[in-house]
């Protein structure tokens, strides 16, 4: 009786021992067939440590510009935060590998970076901004909520010193200014710039004979009419149409439709909401209208809708609200869909007003650094106009950077026109707001919640009034 | 130290640390309980009192202001009807479904052990891998299930699982009801296991006897099996719903408590309250209801087993 | 009558496995879509309807997903967590039930019970909006300890009951107590006597406690940032893009699999003693 216990003891750990070895296995060959798969050969992200791994110089990236001179920072090490993009996070680490050797090598300054889900990012930031865990430079959003959260000893740091050193504030685009500046202090340098296109299947546009984009929403529904199919009890069994929400989250969509309307969000001093208007009455109005009126949009409240897998499936032949790196996450996981996509600025209500929304983002610098000029300088370098072209290209993003944007990587290139073109036509996304993260919270914050009440059919006026006064009861 | 006379506890000679080994012995595990569970727990009940946010410096004493706000909510009452049904129903899906195997795996025949096995992996399947999963199973157009509905015939358009908003008895959703078949499906190899275990213990003569009776299995179910193995049914079955009424995993990661709110549970709420909108005073009332909406099996629970004790 | 009563035996037979085959189509839906969207081309896996089986094998996604997320990190993150945690709440139940079991009448001891069986109840939530600063004023996020300490104590409570109940019914006072007229001192008593003839009801404890550390979400994805320490339980997150969506569903589908695979097969094995431990006694709670 007694070996039979000790046989299973050993088994145990017998089986415990095989895993581990099982592990190391495969994790090897995951290597090498990273190697043959080739597509990101140079990342070699199948080993855990993220030091030492080397990265080929074969893109066009950041050269190393500084001599064998003084190192002032040597042996400081930072930690850098950075929440994850791109298709492929493989490539993000990779780029952040060769940025921050680079940068090592020019200064001595270690960074540490570490790649934050989206999930928990913003819990995250509010920690490190309110005296939780802090890195000393971070990516950030929500600023300005950020910015008043921070105390006396924690949160983020006033650094217009380096937006000086770095040009002024014409370095960057205007939505750039509208998300890091508050009150004429910069709590950021903006890099990263989001904006919303038009995603479409150019089959699917030719097997309907239609030879343009459509350019204003009358001629979205014609176009989106024509490719929509249904069954006999009226079901849409392929629709033209399709809003950018996941999981029922239509707020986004939504800011791009009340710009298109030529509505805002707030008044100019940022005091009070101004969308119980025509236009944004007109705009919600058309968000449910085209699911429930024209019949060429799915509801998307069910969580396992998600418009970008429905278009590679061949679901739907156009989605509002594209964003940049969407062509990738296509190609990869559907490659039969290689070929057909393209994007267009969105249309607008008349066709005269702006195209879309516009998101900018920050680094930012923690008050709770023990080495705040290492920080900067590592915010120059990674904010530098070279580390941005490279990271954008890297990451499939756009930029803040006004000449990052002029380079013809952005505009000469058939996909990312459409975002240059609507950059330069779009209002600002996210509400410089104290509780504009409570206000947008998805599923339930009053915005999102109200898009999708009125998807769900409720009445528009009483919609905006609930919103509006649970707005009032958060505060802002 | 000892309160009677009675019984010959070991232990009474010896110097000072023999003596008081049995009570060094509770040590670390009490320690750490108190530090880690009660001690925050009792925070958290205090927090419930106070205006507490992580945006606001000032945390000023507002009373019973905070419960007094959630129950002013219609969303909570749904949140509460959410998930004493999701708690309940599943359980009695999962008690039936456990038992059903359960009774099959203690029979003699071939493949038990493998069946066993199989009837396990839920279980160890970390929640995200199982919800992820589930949400493609459950999705309209690239479900399997559709797929073989359509090929079957039985339906013209694929079902939508998680879309309707459409309520039943003021809270019930297709949604929700679907969650609860994910539920089932991951809690029942728990009861499983705590059934088989029963029944092990049951002897076979029992059922000999009653076989020569002329007793058939559905008496010999009720009249046999469920009366030996009781304690074991009571105890799985209470653990098993504070357990469900505490359950957080599967509404944040499938719907997030989606398509407007009809699928969200207590824990999904207090969660989003705290770390979406970090109001921890606000979020700190909301888990001191949800524990007191659990106090009923729960007080059910600790009262029969110090009554078994004595 | 033979007949019929051999015919009665091959269709009770033809039930018992019919009614398992039902059950087991339930169970392996999930795993078995799991492995064919893992497996098919990917130019298959975003057709709708969705096809039910791959028109051919690819395997390139086993060694794609490895470069997609740092894998073995989380995996060696879970196994180190789920081993150290499954060690020490072992550890601690198993002193702790054993003091309950053998001693109920004194008060410490009663206490105790009630206090393990009062834990139970608490929602994990609860705990942890103040825990995160406990711990980060200990400087304990982002390391292993702040993890283990808390999954140690959420498994306590039900392992102390578990390991009291197999005390209580398996293991006969009489040998102890012979042995301690033997001038055995209480602590020997415990750990040469006793403690060697209840493995089987510490094998079931320990797998208690290894699947609540392994599989435990909520707690780690706040705890922890960046990827150096994340378990598997939260490190499929990462295929989550900014707003919510998962394009990379094979991807992510492969991940599954490799981290189902392990738990599966080792507890595939254990079931046996995992069930024993518990009929012999762990099950009274």
């Amino acid at each position: 009786m007694k070996h039979k216990k000790l046989v299973a003891w050993g088994m145990a750990v017998a089986l415990a021992a095989s895993l581990l070895s099982g592990c190391g296995k495969s994790d090897g060959s995951g290597s090498a067939a990273n190697t043959n798969a080739g597509q990101s050969a140079d990342a070699d992200t199948g080993s855990q440590d993220s030091t030492g791994t080397e990265a080929d110089a074969g893109t066009n990236s950041a050269e190393d510009t500084a001599g064998e001179g003084e190192k002032p920072y040597d042996g400081v090490e930072l930690t850098f935060w950075m929440q994850s993009y791109g298709s492929d996070p493989s490539i993000q680490r990779a780029a952040l590998d060769k940025v921050t050797a680079d940068f090592k090598e020019k200064t001595g300054i270690t960074v540490n970076y570490a790649i934050n889900d989206w999930s928990s990012a913003n819990q995250k930031l509010t920690l490190a901004c309110t005296g939780g865990e802090a890195p000393d430079v971070g990516d950030i959003f929500f600023t300005k909520s950020f910015a008043l959260m921070s105390s006396e000893d924690a949160g983020l740091m006033v650094i217009n010193d380096v937006i000086e050193d770095m040009g002024g504030e014409s370095t960057w685009l205007a939505a750039g200014k509208d998300e890091a500046c508050v009150d004429g202090d910069w709590y950021g340098v903006p890099w990263r710039f989001d904006t919303r296109v038009l995603l479409y299947n150019t089959e699917d546009f030719e097997n309907a004979g239609i030879t343009k984009a459509p350019e204003t929403w009358d001629e979205l529904i014609e176009v989106a009419q024509k490719l929509t199919e249904t069954d006999a009890n009226g079901n849409i069994t392929h629709a033209g149409l399709a809003w950018n929400s996941d999981m029922g989250r239509y707020d986004q969509a939504w800011f791009s439709m009340l710009a298109q309307c030529g509505g805002t969000m707030m008044n100019e001093d940022f005091t009070e909401f101004t969308f119980n208007s025509e236009a944004g009455k007109k705009s919600l109005q058309f968000l449910t209208d085209c699911i429930n009126k024209y019949n060429i949009c799915n509801n998307s409240l069910d969580a396992s809708y998600s418009a970008l897998t429905e278009f590679m499936g061949g679901n739907v032949s156009m989605i509002f609200g594209a964003t940049g790196e969407n062509k990738n996450d296509v190609i990869n996981a559907a490659p039969q869909m290689d070929g057909k996509v393209a994007s267009a600025p969105l249309p607008t209500a008349t066709g005269t007003e702006k195209n879309a929304i516009a998101f900018s983002a920050p680094i930012g610098i923690f008050k709770t650094t023990q080495n705040p000029e290492a920080a900067k300088e590592w915010v120059k370098y990674f904010c530098s106009e070279e580390v941005q072209l490279y990271m954008s290209q890297q990451l499939n993003i756009l930029n803040s950077n006004v000449k990052v944007m002029q380079d013809s990587y952005f505009t000469e290139d058939e996909w990312l026109k459409a975002f240059s073109e609507t950059a330069m036509n779009s209002q600002s996304g996210d509400m410089p707001l104290t509780t504009w993260s409570q206000l947008d919270a998805w599923p339930d914050g009053p915005i999102p919640n109200m898009c999708a009440k009125v998807v769900d059919g409720q009445d528009i006026d009483t919609a905006i009034a609930e919103c509006l006064e649970k707005m009032e009861a958060i505060g802002y | 130290m000892e309160r009677s006379g009675k019984g010959k506890d070991v232990g009474r000679e010896g110097g000072f640390w023999d003596r008081h080994t049995p009570f060094i012995m509770l040590l670390p595990a009490v320690l750490a309980v108190m530090i880690v569970s009660v001690y925050p727990t009792l925070r958290t009940v205090g927090m419930s009192f106070f205006d507490k946010s992580l945006l606001s410096r000032k945390e000023p004493f507002i009373g019973l202001a905070n419960y007094a706000e959630a129950f002013g909510k219609t969303e909570l009452w749904l949140y509460i009807c959410n998930t004493l049904f999701f708690a309940i129903v599943s359980l009695i899906l999962g008690v039936a479904l456990a038992m059903y195997v359960a009774v099959k795996l203690i029979k003699p025949l071939p493949g038990k052990g493998f069946f066993r096995a199989m009837f396990l992996t839920p279980w160890v399947t970390p929640p995200l891998v199982a919800s992820f999963t589930w949400r493609i199973l459950f999705s309209e157009n690239f479900s399997p299930i559709n797929s073989i509905l359509l090929r079957l015939g039985w339906i013209k358009t694929p079902i939508s699982f998680l879309n309707s908003t459409d309520v039943f008895l003021g809270f019930l959703s297709v949604p929700l009801l679907m969650l609860v078949i994910i539920n089932v499906w991951s809690i029942f190899p728990f009861l499983m296991v705590m059934f088989i275990a029963g029944l092990q213990t049951v002897p076979a003569e029992l059922y000999e006897a009653a076989t020569m009776d002329g007793a058939g299995k559905i008496k010999q179910f009720w009249k046999i099996t469920v009366p030996c193995i009781r304690p074991v049914i009571a105890v799985s079955i209470l653990l098993e719903l504070i357990w469900q009424f505490n359950n957080f995993n599967i509404s944040y990661m499938v719907t997030s408590g989606g398509p407007l709110g009809r699928t969200k549970l207590l824990a999904v709420e207090v969660y989003q309250q705290a770390f979406t909108n970090f109001r921890y005073g606000y979020a700190s009332a909301v888990s001191v209801i949800m524990m007191l909406v659990a106090a009923i099996p729960a007080v059910l629970y600790v009262r029969s087993s110090v009554k078994e004790l004595q | 009558m033979k007949k019929t009563k051999k015919i009665k035996k091959v269709i009770e037979i033809v039930k018992h496995y019919l009614g398992l085959l039902v059950v087991s189509i339930f169970v392996l839906l999930p795993y078995y879509w799991m492995i064919v969207t893992a497996v098919k081309p990917t130019e298959e896996v975003m057709i709708s309807p969705a096809t039910l089986l791959p028109s051919r094998i690819d395997l390139s996604n086993f060694g794609k997903v490895w470069n997609f997320l740092p894998l073995g990190t989380y995996m060696k993150n879970s196994l180190i967590v789920s081993a150290v945690v499954t060690i020490v709440s072992v550890v601690f139940a198993t002193l702790c039930g054993y003091s309950i079991s053998r001693f109920i009448r004194r008060r410490a001891q009663k206490g105790a019970l009630i206090l393990m069986l009062c834990t139970q109840l608490i929602p994990g939530i609860v705990t942890m909006i103040s825990l995160y600063f406990i711990m980060f004023n200990l400087k304990m996020n982002n390391t292993y300890q702040g993890l283990i300490i808390a999954y140690v104590v959420w498994a306590v409570p039900f392992c102390t009951l578990m390991i009291k109940g197999y005390f209580d019914a398996a293991i006969p006072k009489e040998i102890e107590e012979s042995a301690r007229v033997d001038g055995c001192s209480q602590f020997r008593t415990f750990f040469d006597i006793c403690l060697p003839i209840s493995i089987p009801g510490i094998i079931s404890t320990a797998i208690f406690a290894f699947i609540l550390a392994w599989n435990e979400y909520m707690w780690a994805s706040i705890l922890l940032s960046g990827d150096k320490l994340k378990p598997v339980s939260v490190g499929i997150y990462d295929f989550i893009g900014q707003y919510g969506a998962n394009t990379k569903m094979a991807l992510t589908m492969t991940a599954g699999i490799f981290i189902t695979l392990p738990a599966m097969i080792i507890f595939g094995f254990l079931q046996k003693y995992l069930i024993s431990g518990l009929a012999a006694g762990a099950v009274k709670g």
